[in-house]
């Protein structure tokens, strides 16, 4: 009797659903735990009978390197942990530029497949064949290498003496203001749209037209051209695209569209015909169906799929290592070949990959959400 | 993609032998080359006059043969070796997680490779400098010229640091292009797209002999830093550490001494000078100090050659490289190689 009542009231708990429940996620996350302390430990303790430091200390040091191409200031003297700071600016600024690229590049030949004329349609159909069937890496060194084929910087290409193309990559005039004057512009731009969005269709193009005329002459003496000149080895001022960013751009860009163009065209395909019919029966214009019937139901099946896409882009940034842009592998692979520091670094490699992948997901996620809930609506 | 997959492979065999202690800790090195039958040696494969294939396969070059001088000591057999391709970033955690056995690929010693990587290194096998490579139609003379110049690099390497370093003393700037594949980094040096390679004299000279026309680039005469090339090997084996440094000293006091891979056996026989007789295993007893065959540095000889042979025929007058031998003469001839008394 006087062991009764305990295993009593063990076995309530047991059979309680939720406090069982409970019980079996706590001892699971205690083995985990458990798990990771254990690696942790003894990799630490093989480490030190190497006698190889562990630890991320040496993100401290100087990095000592410099950084071809930077979107904020970079110096030999800063820390490796700012050079992989700027090497992962260096990985989202190129992964946003080829996501925006791939998806309309994307959407027009997932359009130009679903094209009833027949050059259009087979054009679309050869350009996903190829790009879809051939390695990125290889596409990448191809591009990078035909950016060499091109002219020597003395003889570069020239289009009107301000645009130079050679193979020391593509030089373009460079617009020069003042930040109070960029804004005061964007705000301009953004004035002009309200006012145009409130006129009515008659009256939207003249409009737009005279305004954005005023508005450009009013900045135009308060803005700058940057024209690029050639100066000693290279060209200097203007904006640069240097041939190891464009052919990961290019790269990035051209393959992923291809998988961005079949998404587009099944999503257009999973929408009923049905759909299609009722809308020309309202007499509804090609663009009207388009606008307001198939795109927002495509929407819907296109999105979840596309996420997938931009993370796997931004994954792939990483064989800009290979083409000689410094983005965040580059920076990791370049610390740890100095500092010997592997396994850290790829756990930071890791962890800096699982952020913005993370971050695309849960954006997409969100986006989704919110069109269920608009076509619920 | 190979590059990738070496790295990450070697990134992960770090871990899982920190994780699970690997062979080569739990005993010497020795006994595991011994069980294995073959010395497996970390090389720079495909660096012209270091290691690379020739038309039937084999593995030539300064590197392969210092490996080989490896192999003789420990079996006997010059050819047991197993050469294996490093990348820059793969070389190290190659050799501590014990995928090779040493290293003879071009690496120039540091303090960091000394000390923190829980590695160390084997005597200066190669007295090298840091210069630029430019193409002889650009009439640069000097690096002094070259204020605002790309600079093509090999990755993970100290050049990038003592290039960077150099141009900030006499206050000027570059743009460095690191790709990190040497093959495309070459390639992209050649067709144009920097001004310039920067590296090792002796790699650059390595470079250059592959292209079709040599004559249309030159190695500007300017150092801009000391490189000092050593073997590396794992920290706390220092039997092992002991038959790298006598194999790479044995071949230089071959070429101090005379004795060449021709006329190897003739000295064995006749040699009155007892430090020969000591170095070519005549005193047995004296010879097994190091825990190998008496006969272990007239095998390497014999097999081999001395340094002055291992030199010419790899990078010097009888190589595509045509390197002069300068700081790697013998120290009784105005350079740096010395080695220790054979007593």
């Amino acid at each position: 009797m006087t062991g009764g009542a305990p295993r009593m009231f063990l076995g309530r708990w047991w059979y309680d659903r939720r406090a069982r429940a409970l019980l079996l996620q706590v001892a699971a996350a205690a083995a985990i735990a458990a798990v990771a302390a254990w690696i942790v430990e003894t990799t630490t303790a093989h480490l030190a009978e190497r006698n190889m430091s562990a630890g991320f200390g040496f993100l401290r040091q100087h990095a000592g390197f410099v950084i071809g191409e930077t979107l904020i200031p970079f110096d030999s003297q800063d820390s490796y942990w700012r050079a992989v700071l700027v090497c992962g600016l260096n990985t989202v600024f190129v992964s946003l530029l080829s996501c925006v690229a791939a998806t309309v590049l994307g959407a027009v030949i997932g359009l130009g497949r679903l094209a009833a004329n027949p050059v259009l349609h087979r054009l679309a159909s050869l350009y996903v064949l190829a790009f879809r069937n051939t390695p990125l890496l290889l596409q990448m060194i191809l591009w990078y290498a035909l950016l060499q084929a091109l002219p020597p910087v003395r003889q570069a290409l020239s289009i009107a003496g301000t645009i130079f193309l050679s193979q020391r990559g593509l030089r373009l005039p460079a617009p020069e203001a003042e930040p109070g004057v960029l804004i005061a512009a964007l705000g301009a731009f953004v004035a002009i749209a309200m006012l145009v969005s409130r006129v009515g269709p008659r009256w939207r193009f003249p409009v737009s037209v005279v305004s954005l005329l005023v508005g450009a002459a009013a900045l135009s003496s308060r803005v700058g051209v940057d024209i690029p000149v050639r100066r000693g080895f290279n060209f200097a001022g203007g904006l640069e695209m240097t041939p190891e960013f464009t052919a990961l751009f290019a790269g990035l860009t051209l393959y992923y569209a291809a998988y961005i163009a079949e998404i587009v065209r099944g999503g257009i395909l999973a929408v009923p015909r049905g759909q299609w019919e009722a809308a020309r029966a309202l007499g509804l214009s090609a663009w009207h169906v388009m606008r307001h019937v198939v795109v927002p139901q495509a929407l819907r099946v296109i999105t979840p799929p596309l996420a997938m896409e931009y993370v796997g882009l931004i994954k792939s940034s990483s064989l800009g290592i290979l083409v000689g842009y410094p983005e965040l592998f580059w920076s990791v692979s370049a610390m740890i070949g100095q500092t010997g520091h592997a396994i850290e670094g790829i756990a930071l490699l890791a962890l800096a990959y699982l952020v913005p992948s993370l971050s695309a997901a849960a954006a997409m996620n969100a986006f989704n959400r919110r069109l269920l809930r608009t076509s619920a609506a | 993609m190979r590059f990738r997959t070496t790295f990450l492979c070697a990134a992960v065999a770090v871990l899982t032998t920190a994780l699970l202690g690997s062979p080569a800790a739990a005993g010497p090195t020795l006994d595991a080359v011994r069980a294995r039958g073959s010395v497996k040696c970390g090389v720079n494969m495909g660096a012209v006059g270091f290691a690379a294939a020739d038309s039937a396969g084999a593995v030539k070059g300064f590197d392969a043969d210092f490996c080989r001088t490896v192999a003789a000591a420990v079996f006997g057999d010059a050819s047991k070796v197993t050469y294996l391709a490093i990348t820059a970033a793969s070389r190290f955690p190659m050799l501590q997680s014990g995928e090779v056995d040493l290293l003879f690929s071009q690496n120039s010693l540091t303090f960091t490779r000394d000390t923190a990587l829980g590695l160390t290194a084997g005597p200066v096998y190669l007295y090298d400098g840091q210069g630029a490579m430019v193409s002889a139609k650009s009439g640069i003379k000097s690096i002094k010229d070259m204020d605002g110049a790309s600079f093509c690099l090999a990755p993970g390497g100290q050049s990038e640091l003592n290039l960077n370093d150099w141009f900030n003393a006499h206050k000027m700037t570059f743009k460095p292009i690191v790709i990190d594949n040497s093959e495309a980094a070459r390639r992209a040096f050649f067709a144009g797209r920097c001004d310039s390679y920067s590296g090792d004299q002796s790699d650059l000279a390595s470079k250059r002999a592959l292209t079709p026309n040599p004559q249309d680039y030159i190695i500007l005469p300017e150092i801009i830093a000391k490189s000092p090339i050593a073997p590396l090997v794992r920290q706390g084996d220092d039997q092992w550490l002991e038959i790298v440094k006598w194999a790479v000293y044995a071949v230089i006091l071959a070429e101090e001494h005379g004795i060449t891979q021709a006329n190897v056996d003739d000295q064995l026989a006749h040699a009155s000078s007892p430090e020969i007789q000591r170095l070519l295993g005549k005193q047995p007893e004296f010879s097994k100090a190091i825990g190998l065959q008496p006969d272990w540095a007239y095998q390497l000889i014999k097999q081999v050659g001395n340094y002055g042979e291992i030199f010419e025929r790899n990078l010097g007058k009888d190589s595509a490289l045509h390197l002069p031998r300068a700081l790697n003469r013998l120290w009784n001839d105005g350079g740096l190689i010395y080695a220790p008394l054979m007593i």
